[in-house]
């Protein structure tokens, strides 16, 4: 009788090339997926996306320490000139060095959209993870009120709130977070959800169920830690998507008010010296365009890497 | 065969797991369609019985062992384990029921948290029981205990308002915003050109939009905040246990920063509507003032979520009273608080570490136990993950989890139906011992009869939500009276090349559980079917010596009216 | 045309960069087919079955994954064409029919279309003229008034349909080999015997050489003339289906032989097993792969691999120094059973370490 547990004990489990199992959904072998997947590391581009973001966040944390000038000095002498050796973006129609200016930007736009992107992730995914998990008259509920703020335009927001509350630039980064953080809890919450609704078909899910668990617990311990990977790279793709937005509410004048220099603000200043001084415009615009390419290339790659791993099992 | 009756059912006394006329259905779509996937099924089961429950896929075997899990409840009827009325506990107490009655998967793979190690997997029934039944730490302090009973009072008291509550507070801030703006404060004049379409766009919108928002708004907020100051409660605690004056402090500093802002709060409302959203904004300070009170008092085992909120929102804090500073200044409290953060970071991590250590430590004798039991081996298993394994060692800790909290009966749902044929044998000779050696009553539900015969004690066989026949297996192999068995074992691809395979019978489509055929569900594929059929549906009858069949015109046996029936099945078909 | 086996597979490998190493799991197979003739290739998961059918019809990626041997179907050097080459004959020449009905299916497009779209491409014809030759077809693969439901969608139809569906696509150019990789695996019982009986017809209809892979050796049983069983990546034994069945020559078909249960058994008959698990195909032990799980095991079985041999029945191949019915066996599980490596009433006890 005894025969079956001796004869296991001598076989270590261990990674396995195929597992003996028949299973309908998986009919091929673990190793014929892996040679699609698995074409190299990371790649060059992603390094270099890195360290673009890396040197960019130390820069505008140790703006201050470093050997710049202030963004609000003037070089009366020099309006609109070109790049040059002292002023490696140029300077802008007040007189002031444009690459000072964008490095004290990144401080916005970081703050903005880092904070912004992780509350939203944490509202939105709860939110998410409730309707999925939940389903039924609890979803429907969850998921009408969440598109409901759809609906609602971005910059009337913006401004209906700035409209009420006072008029300081710390302020101002508060409400913008607020109103970015409301409007992508809809969108974060519907990739949580479906998500969600994914990983809670799974069986061990429905084990859990039977042992007991309460559904807090299940949400949290089982459910939860599946959907988080996802979640990680798609918050840099957020964070990229808030950077523009600032540049748009920016462009109304609602973004935070000088002098505190913000990319948004800088375009849209530069906008009347197009067509004499295009880097006025051109620099913080490049930067933006180089920072959101940079995070949506990161999120890709990590998602990319953390999604294959799944369909191995 | 449209199987209704309990007629197979035995004496109440003798059996273990009983159920009678049970029906599960399930709406789908939008437009009213009912699936009837278990129409009034009645089995019973004798304690160190194996049932096995046979059909092919739609007949609702699986829907079966879930329904007497009760994941979902079924729709009607009515399931006893050891003569308690399982569809009618309330969650608490079917909760205090898992123990005995466990299920097994599927698909072993999927059946198994692939982020979590083995250690974890098989202790958690274990731990789910122990937290249930101690609660949270067992504490000897008195006004910890009373905190832990205020919390409950509090938790029930509070969360039914809140659905009035909340609607109320929506409205509330809408009123505010509006009678605001009727005053026309705060334009300011370098709007310009925007004024007048904010004004036709912006407020209509807001009005609606807003209210929308408010409740969004409030429902985050509540969270948050909620989740601000309750971990200040659970921190605080947590250093406390440290250092009782820190903890303090701590706590006393929560406490002020929100009186404070409710103080503000207070003072910048004017107009008729603040009054509503001062009532509003006191009865939640006051609910948040008793909830801290009591997370102080209650320690959490499970605050882990609560800490990393609080430590979010602290941080998100930090990042804006850094970001007004300047120079070197910024530089110094930059490096200071990410110190700060770390210590307290280290620190309450190991806090609320402990208690999942210690029921980690609690359970791995047992742990190591079940493995050794099911034939695997545990120093290299444990700290594993479950994609490290072959389909047959997984589906092996499957049921090593399922044993883990000596049940009496365990429901096996296909259990070998996703592993190879040689991996099979294994894990149903393992079944038997494991049978033999806890005294476990089985459920077997699979789709192949020739492993369901082996396994089983007494055989049940299904068709479209009823039942078709219970016997004997070696007496259902010899001679089946239902012309469903018959149809089953005929269909069965024997290793033997001298029998040529004989030219099965194309006896048409399984028809939808939406719409079953009246009377016998089977009429439409049974080559016996006559016009009774379609009118009225068999019942099931004993037809020989424990042979129980739902058929107008069995097999074996007679027919309602007594007279004999065709010995075996005949080709023409009556359709 | 020539009267020789329409399909000749030889020494064909397939080797997998997998991330900790080379695994072969398609190692030097080589088998024939005839006109007409029915192969069952019998394994479990891993034994290299799909990949090999997978090989043979270039299904594979072509990044890490190096395939080498011929296989000549008809003449033509399979392994040497190009991709444009390979669509070509794929459909017309060779066609594969899968084990996931619906996974085969194009959901959103109607099954009409998706049987004609062979004929379409290869052959030229126009929608219009396809339409009555694919109610013939699906009429063919007993589809019931296929006049109305060449117009449905796959997800109206039930599994076992779909997969006739999937059988008259595969048949829609009149190939000249058809390989079924587990076409019953996924389908009801009863709708099995079905299936099957419909690719019996069809391929001894038209004379059609088939490959029908699967793990379920009463599937092959009356159903094929021959048998290959594979085991890691190797061809452990072929034979005549008859022969195989009556004399089985590897402990291996023996041992999973013994190990499925039977209906005709009494019920709680305990289970023969074949304990331990499929050797690892990126470090394969030394000798005969499944030495380590054999009862017959002997120690010359774990220092070298037996090479094929032919035995005394005609075209009989198998692979083993101990064959099962040989006084060579018999004798060596005597031993086994004395040193007590196997119990009393045959079953293996300790697995023999590597």
């Amino acid at each position: 009788m005894g025969a079956v547990s001796n004869i296991d004990r001598d076989v270590e489990p261990g990674p396995d090339w195929r597992g003996d199992s028949i299973n309908a959904a998986a009919t091929e072998p673990a190793f014929v997926e892996e040679a699609k997947l698995n074409r190299g590391g990371f790649g060059v581009m992603f390094w270099v996306a890195v360290t673009f973001l890396v040197t960019l966040t130390l820069a505008a944390i140790f703006a201050e320490v470093l050997p710049l000038y202030e963004f609000d000095e003037t070089f009366r002498g020099e309006n609109r000139d070109g790049p040059s050796r002292s002023h490696w973006f140029g300077v802008d129609g007040g007189g002031r060095d444009i690459f000072t200016r964008v490095i004290y930007g990144a401080q916005i736009s970081l703050i903005i959209s880092s904070v912004g992107a992780v509350l939203a992730l944490v509202i939105g995914g709860m939110v998410g993870l409730t309707a999925g998990y939940y389903r039924g008259r609890v979803d429907s509920v969850i998921t009408t009120f969440t598109d409901a703020t759809l609906v609602i335009p971005p910059l009337i927001l913006a401004l209906s709130l700035i409209l009420f509350l006072d008029n300081d630039a710390n302020r101002r980064i508060l409400i913008l977070i607020v109103v970015f953080v409301l409007l992508s809890i809809a969108p974060i919450g519907r990739v949580v959800r479906a998500s969600t609704l994914v990983w809670s078909e799974r069986e061990f899910v429905l084990a859990a169920k039977t042992m007991g668990a309460r559904n807090g617990r299940i949400m949290f311990r089982e459910v939860l830690p599946n959907v988080a990977p996802a979640l990680i790279s798609y918050s840099l793709i957020v964070m990229a998507g808030l950077i523009v937005v600032e540049g748009g509410v920016a462009f109304v004048g609602l973004s935070v008010p000088p002098p505190t220099p913000t990319w948004g603000d800088m375009i849209n200043k530069g906008r009347g010296d197009l067509d004499v001084a295009p880097h006025i415009t051109l620099m913080p615009a490049m930067i933006m365009f180089l920072t959101v390419l940079a995070l949506n290339f990161v999120g890709d790659k990590v998602q990319e890497r953390f999604e294959p791993r799944e369909s191995v099992l | 065969m449209a199987g209704s009756g309990s007629a197979h059912l035995r004496n109440e006394h003798e059996t273990l797991l009983r159920v009678e006329n049970m029906v599960v259905e399930f709406p789908i779509g939008q437009t009213g369609d009912v699936v009837h996937a278990v129409s009034d099924v009645s089995l019973d089961l004798i304690e160190g019985e194996t049932l096995g429950l046979v059909g092919e896929s739609g007949c609702g075997k699986s829907t079966t062992g879930k329904a007497i899990m009760q994941v979902p409840r079924p729709t009607s009827g009515s399931v006893q384990l050891d003569d308690v009325e399982l569809t009618t506990l309330d969650d608490d107490a079917l909760r205090e029921t898992r123990p005995t009655l466990q299920m097994i998967f599927q698909d072993p793979i999927s059946a198994l948290n692939p982020r979590r190690s083995v250690r974890d997997i098989i202790a958690e029934p274990l731990v789910i029981r122990w937290e249930e039944e101690e609660g949270r730490p067992a504490t000897s302090l008195w006004f910890e205990r009373f905190g832990q009973q205020l919390f409950t009072r509090v938790a029930s008291v509070v969360v039914k308002p809140m659905r009035f509550v909340l609607p109320l507070g929506a409205i509330a801030m809408v009123l505010w915003i509006i009678s605001e703006a009727a005053e026309e404060r705060r334009f300011e004049d370098q709007l310009g050109w925007t004024q007048l379409p904010a004004q036709i766009i912006g407020f209509p919108v807001l009005a609606i939009g807003l209210g929308v928002l408010a409740v969004l708004a409030l429902l985050s907020a509540i969270w948050l905040l909620l989740g601000i100051f309750v971990p200040f409660g659970v921190v605080s605690k947590v250093l406390g246990d440290i250092s009782r004056p820190v903890g303090l402090a701590c706590a006393l500093f929560s406490a002020a920063t929100w009186v404070f802002m409710v103080w503000r709060t207070w003072n910048s409302l004017t107009g008729y509507s603040a009054w509503i959203v001062r009532v509003f904004v006191i009865g939640f300070a006051v609910a948040s003032v008793v909830w801290f009170v009591v997370a102080l008092t209650r320690s959490s085992a499970s605050g882990a979520t609560s800490v990393a909120l609080a430590l979010a929102s602290a941080a998100a804090l930090q990042v804006f009273y850094i970001s007004g500073l300047d120079g070197v200044t910024k530089l110094a409290v930059l490096i200071g608080a990410a110190i700060v953060n770390l210590i307290v970071w280290r620190i309450v991590k190991r806090q609320l570490g402990l208690r999942r250590d210690e029921l980690r430590a609690r359970s791995e004798p047992k742990v190591r136990e079940m493995l050794e039991t099911v034939g695997i081996n545990p120093d290299n298993a444990l700290d594993r993950k479950p994609f490290e394994f072959s389909g047959g060692q997984a589906q092996r800790l499957s049921i090593a989890r399922a044993l883990i909290t000596d049940p009496k009966v365990i429901i096996c749902d296909e259990p070998v139906s996703a592993l190879d044929v040689s991996v099979q044998a294994q894990i149903l000779n393992l079944l038997e011992d494991m049978k033999e050696r806890y005294g476990l009553t089985l459920v077997f539900i699979a789709h192949d009869l020739a492993v369901v015969k082996n396994v089983s004690d007494r055989v049940a066989v299904m068709y479209l939500g009823k039942l078709c026949e219970v016997a004997d297996p070696d007496d259902l192999y010899a001679a089946p009276a239902h012309p469903y068995s018959q149809l089953l074992l005929s269909a069965i691809p024997k290793p033997d090349p001298t029998k040529p395979a004989e030219e099965t019978p194309n006896t048409g489509e399984l028809p939808s559980p939406i719409d079953p055929p009246s009377g016998c569900r089977f009429r439409t594929r049974c080559p016996l079917a006559q016009d009774r059929c379609a009118t009225e549906e068999p019942t099931m009858r004993e037809v020989a010596p424990n042979r129980f069949v739902a058929c107008h015109f069995p097999l074996i046996g007679s027919d309602d009216e007594g007279s004999a029936t065709h010995a075996g099945a005949t080709a023409a078909g009556a359709r | 045309m020539s009267d020789g086996p329409i399909l000749q597979v030889s020494n064909l490998t397939t080797r997998f960069n997998t991330s900790r190493g080379p695994l072969t799991a398609v190692d030097d197979v080589s088998f024939n087919l005839s006109r007409g003739q029915a192969l069952g290739v019998v394994g479990e998961s891993g034994s290299g079955k799909s990949v090999t059918a997978r090989s043979i019809m270039r299904l594979l990626p072509k990044s890490n994954v190096e395939t080498s041997g011929t296989v000549m179907l008809d003449g033509v050097n399979l392994m040497e064409l190009s991709g444009k080459e390979l669509r070509g004959i794929w459909g017309p020449e060779i066609s594969m029919v899968f084990q996931d009905p619906l996974g085969s299916l194009n959901p959103v497009m109607k099954i009409g279309d998706q049987v004609s779209e062979g004929m379409r491409i290869h052959q030229g014809v126009k929608k219009r003229d396809a339409r009555p030759i694919v109610i013939e077809l699906l009429r063919s693969v007993g589809i019931p008034s296929p006049e109305s439901r060449i117009d449905d969608y796959p997800h109206q139809l039930s599994g076992g349909m779909r997969q006739r569906v999937v059988i008259a696509i595969a048949l829609a150019c009149n190939p000249n080999l058809l390989i079924a990789d587990e076409p019953t695996t996924a389908l009801d019982v009863t709708v099995q015997a079905q299936i099957l009986d419909l690719l019996q017809v069809q391929q001894k209809g038209a004379l059609m050489p088939m490959i029908l892979i699967t793990h379920d050796l009463g599937v092959v049983a009356g159903r094929t003339d021959e048998v290959i069983v594979m085991y890691a990546g190797r061809i452990m034994e072929r034979a005549t289906t008859e022969t195989l069945f009556t004399n089985m020559r590897m402990p291996y078909t023996e041992a999973l032989f013994e190990s499925i249960p039977k209906i005709e058994y009494p019920s709680h008959t305990r289970l023969a097993i074949i304990p331990g698990r499929p050797p690892d195909m990126v470090d394969p032990p030394r000798g005969c792969k499944f030495a380590a799980r054999c009862r017959y095991v002997q120690p010359e079985c774990l220092e070298s691999e037996p090479e094929l041999t032919v035995g005394v029945d005609d075209g009989h191949l198998y692979r083993c120094f101990f064959p099962v019915g040989t006084p060579e066996g018999q004798a060596a599980l005597e031993r086994n059973i004395e040193a007590g490596l196997v119990s009393e009433d045959g079953v293996l006890v300790t697995v023999a370490p590597r």
